[in-house]
Parts: C-alpha cells; structure tokens; sequence
C-alpha cells in the first residue's frame, strides 16, 4: 500500500511538474518521471530532517505529495501550443537502430550489473552507503554524516539518489542489490530519453533517434550507469534542465525556465557539479544576447526562482549537516597561477578526447562537429545559450581540478570522465540543436502533439 | 547551408556507434569474458555477515588493521588495500560507525589482510582477541 503511494507521490507530483513544460509529447511524460523522482527524495530528507524517521511521517509526506500534485494538476495550465516538427523524411533504419541500441546497453547494463552487483567503488563507499545509513539508521539516521566516517565517504555529496534508494529499501523491507541497480537503470534510460524527446520537439524525430543512439552508443555510458554512481543522474537533470531552456528560448515560452531552474536545483542536489551547472546556465542565459537585456534579466529571475527551494534545502544541508568538502577545503588557491599545473591538465584533458576505452570516437566527432558548425553553419539563439553553459562548466571545473589538493594526473584520471559522463547527453542535445536546422514547426491545438511513428513510441514506452 | 543534412548526419551517427558498440562488446564480453559471469566470488560484504550479528547495530566502534588506509584527501598509500577493507566493512556495518585508528572504545574491530598478523595488530593497541571470523581476518578485540 505505502508501495502505491510512493508510486502515486512520484508520478502526480512529477506531473504536476511537467505540466508546466510547453512540449506535451514525450518529454513531458519523461521530465515528468524525473521531477517526480526528484522530489520524492527531497522531501523524504526534509521530512527525514524535520519530523524524523518514523514510517508514518513518510506515509504522510507521501499523501501530500501526492494531494499537491493533484490539485497543481486542476489548476488551468498555461496555454501552451504543441507543435509536431518534421525536418523531411527519416532513414528508414533509424528507428530500429535505437531498438538495436536499447538493446545492446540493456545487454551490457545486466552483464555489468551481475558481475558486479553492489556497482562500482563509488556506489558502495559513498552512494549505497549513504543510502544504507538512512534506511538502517532509523532515528540514529545523523549517523550517516558523522565526522568520524573518512573522507572517502564524501559525507557533504547531496541526497538525491541515496534519497530514491533508502526509500526503496524501506518500503522494500529489505535490500536488495537488483533496487540500486534498477534505479541506475531508470536514470540511464531517462540521460537518454530526454535529450531525444527534447530534440523530436525541436528538430523532428530523426535527429531524436540520432541522439538517443549517440548517448546509448558511448562506451562509458552503460558502465558508468551500471556502477550505480550519480553521474548519469545528474546527466538526466542536466539534459532536462538545459531542454526546458531550449524550450524556452526558441518558443517563446519563458514561464517554462522556472521549471528549468528547478530540474537545475534537481542536478545541484544530486552530486556537487550540479550547483556549477546551474549557475553557469544562469549566467549563460544573462549574458548571451539570445534576448534584449530586459528579458534575459526576467528569465534568469524565473529561472533562479525556480530552483530557489531546493536551493535552500542544499544550503542548509551544507550549512549545517555536511562537513568540509575534501576538494575546497584543502584547496590551493596559489595553484591557479601555477602555469605547469594549467599546462599539465590540458595534457590530461586532452588524451581524455581520445581516450578511445571509454569514448570510441564520439568526443573527437562532437568537437570536430562543432566546429564544422561554427565556421558553416548560421548561430541560433538556443544552441548559443547551452554552449556557453557547457563553455563555462568547463571552465568552472577546470579550476576546481587546478586547486583540488590530489595528485592532478591521478585525479583527472580517476574522475573526468565521469564529469564528460555527465555532460554527455546535454552536449548531444545542445549539438544536434546546433546543427539541425530548425525542424518545419506547425502550429497545432493543445492536444495533437507530434505524430510519433509506432517505433518511437515503443521506445519511450520502453525508456520509461 | 543552414544545417547538416539529416540523412549525412545519420551515417556518421551510424558509424560512431558501430565503433563504439563494438568497444562495448569487447569489454563486456572479450575482456571480462562473458563465460565466467557465474564464476564469481562471494560479494565483499559477507566477509562481516558473521562479525555482524556480535556487534552493536548503531554507534561507534574502534577499527585497527594491518594495511595502511588513507585517512587524507592528497595523501594516499601506494596500495589501497587497506582503504577497500575499511570501507568495504563500513558498507557492510552501517549504520554503525567504524573509527579508524581508535582503540578506546568498548569493542573494537580488527580488518587484517593477513591473519597471522591479528595477533600483532591487537598488541600493537593493548587489546585482546575476543572472537575471531572468516578465516581470522575479522576479529572482535576487547580490552
């Protein structure tokens, strides 16, 4: 029962959610799905913080998530027009190419998670752990964050997932290892199903099922997904978060970037990059000259205004809960004038380009590619946008791994991958929007979204 | 021109991804044979099943080993094995707290690598050997 309740908080609240969105095709039903998810867990661990952790107080939690998101829902929405874009006719072996591709990461996510069934290191030293601790810990749940745990246990990495996983081992009953791993598995499924919903919206269902293979199709993606890590959830977050911006910037509907501040807020709760992203696509959409300044000032508002209350959350948690963070709090600030430092991180950076193990041939194609585009092809305003967010995420994280306090070849080694991994379904989104010219948009009434072709429905149906 | 065409963009997509499901398959199948996927050993954590049931569910305990662990961002040991054994007991303990290097408290729990050097590891802190698990290298030490 307390089982159907969870489910019923996650899909109404999700949809209430998503009901801001102006696509109502698959990426509501998808960014539905993660908003949900997203706010399950944060208001577990407010409810957790506040009121404790008896079951009761999560039944309740879970009644008025629900009951929230049912009378959001009977609020009149905003007026949006969905549009069915079509850029001509697709390749007929398009679609069952993603079929073939679901397939394979499905294959290659069930070996990796058999082989190593509690996921990679990361998993069970921090996210599982921390998860554990929650579940198991009952009223004595503080013990998750004691400073007595080694650093290794990154006691101030924020919530989200463990969130998700906790409750599931508590209304579970028990812990089971397939409970993390299926949930790694939802999150893959939604870093690719987002930007591809996203793009059928923007650019027409051919290039979605070209992104969604190119998210399936890198090597590191289904492992990095299967080791039960945040990277791929947060890669979720972040490709809704910068979709919805995309919305936003090339229909016109601006409402729709609160909605991005919040998935944004979503992605700073899930692992610490988040809060770099975020402000980074706050800054971007201030500064690019998508807009006259005038309303670029009002959709950074919206935007921050949308991911404010998970925002707070975040700040109270580090303000209060979390200890030091190992990378800043042993931090160099000299190291960013050290120009070998600098020197030595390009060198490192740049065999990650073609680091053909965990990236075959797809970061050196999307670079090449995007510089066919900007020598060839004309600028458009949202591309511009995400670019300069990514641009400047970059750029932010460069200067964490300049001052971080570890060897810098190791911990390059170690983690920039995962920090690509992240970003990696957003740059696909962010690249086909960059060279897909903008798909035969039609106005059409609320209601008639897109026509999908029945593979494509199977997909999302699948994905979702 | 105002985009790439779909249909090139296709075929590039295509070729991207047979390269790199064909790097997948290696490595799930080829590297990590596949055959051996039911041949694997028993998950770290049941090496404190039986440690487990004898300890207190919550708290904090003591935790001596005979490996080095690295209890400083920066300042890492050239094995980490004594790293993995900590956190490996610490995943399969929680939500009791295992503290590193502290022999004050009323139990203490001993991770070595190598038995024969429990005795040692106990001495070293002025502790005695309670009661011994999987093959000696898991120990309750007392006072």
């Amino acid at each position: 029962m307390s089982a159907l309740l969870a489910a019923a908080a996650v899909a109404l609240s999700g949809a209430a959610v998503a009901s801001r969105a102006s696509d109502r095709g698959d990426f509501r039903a998808c960014l539905g799905i993660l908003a949900g998810l997203g706010l399950w867990s944060s208001s577990y661990v407010v409810a957790l913080f506040a009121f404790g952790a008896d079951p009761r107080i999560r039944i309740a939690k879970d009644a008025a998530l629900a009951a929230l998101g049912i009378a959001v829902l009977l609020q009149p929405r905003p007026g949006w027009t969905a549009r069915a874009a079509s850029q001509g006719p697709t390749p007929r072996w398009v679609w069952p190419a993603v079929g073939g591709a679901v397939l394979l990461a499905t294959a290659f996510f069930v070996e990796h998670t058999v082989r190593y069934p509690d996921g990679g290191w990361d998993a069970w030293g921090i996210w599982n752990l921390r998860a554990r601790f929650l579940a198991r810990g009952g009223e004595g749940f503080r013990s998750a964050f004691s400073a007595d745990l080694l650093f290794w246990a990154h006691v101030d990495y924020p919530l989200l997932l463990p969130g998700i996983v906790a409750q599931g081992f508590v209304l579970a009953g028990a812990e089971p290892t397939w409970l993390p791993a299926a949930v790694a598995y939802g999150f893959a499924a939604l870093a690719a199903a987002v930007p591809s919903a996203a793009l059928r919206g923007l650019r027409g269902p051919g290039w979605a099922a070209l992104a969604a293979v190119a998210v399936l199709a890198t090597p590191c993606f289904v492992g990095f997904a299967a080791n039960q890590q945040a990277d791929v959830p947060i890669g979720a977050f972040l490709a809704g978060t910068f979709a919805l911006s995309a919305f936003a910037i090339e229909r016109g509907s601006r409402r729709e970037l609160a909605v991005a501040g919040f998935c944004a807020s979503l992605a700073a709760w899930t692992k610490n990059e988040g809060l770099v992203y975020l402000v980074a696509l706050g800054a971007a959409l201030l500064a690019v000259r998508w807009a006259p300044f005038a309303q670029r000032v009002r959709a950074a508002l919206r935007y921050a205004c949308g991911a404010l209350p998970v925002l707070v959350l975040l700040a109270w948690f580090k303000l209060r809960v979390a200890h030091a963070n190992d990378l800043l709090s042993n931090a160099s600030l000299d190291a960013l004038l050290d120009t070998s430092r600098w020197a030595a991180l390009v060198g490192a950076l740049a065999r990650r380009l073609v680091f053909f193990q965990n990236w075959a041939l797809w970061l050196l194609a999307a670079l090449l590619m995007l510089l066919f585009a900007v020598v060839r092809l004309p600028a458009r305003a949202a591309p511009r946008v995400l670019g300069a967010a990514l641009a400047l995420s970059l750029a932010a994280t460069a200067a964490v791994y300049v001052v971080q306090p570890h060897e810098l070849s190791w911990f390059v080694r170690g983690s920039f991958d995962r920090v690509l991994t992240q970003l990696w379904p957003t740059v696909v989104l962010s690249l086909v929007l960059r060279i897909a010219a903008p798909a035969e948009a039609s106005a059409a009434p609320l209601g008639a979204s897109a026509t999908a072709s029945a593979s494509h429905s199977a997909y999302i149906t699948f994905v979702s | 021109m105002t985009g790439v065409p779909l249909r090139t963009a296709a075929r590039v997509v295509a070729l991207l991804a047979a390269i790199g499901f064909a790097r997948e398959a290696w490595f799930h199948l080829v590297s990590e044979p596949v055959c051996r996927l039911g041949a694997r050993g028993p998950r770290a954590e049941e090496r404190y099943t039986a440690v487990r049931a004898t300890l207190p569910p919550a708290g904090r305990i003591g935790y001596v080993s005979d490996e080095p662990i690295s209890v400083r961002p920066g300042a890492f040991h050239a094995d980490e094995w004594g790293t993995w054994l900590y956190q490996g007991a610490q995943y399969a303990l929680a939500p009791l707290v295992l503290v590193v290097g502290d022999a004050s408290t009323s139990i203490v729990l001993a991770n070595v690598k190598d038995p024969a050097r429990l005795e040692a590891v106990a001495r070293e802190h002025g502790l005695r050997i309670e009661r011994t698990f999987s093959g000696g290298t898991v120990a309750v030490l007392r006072r």
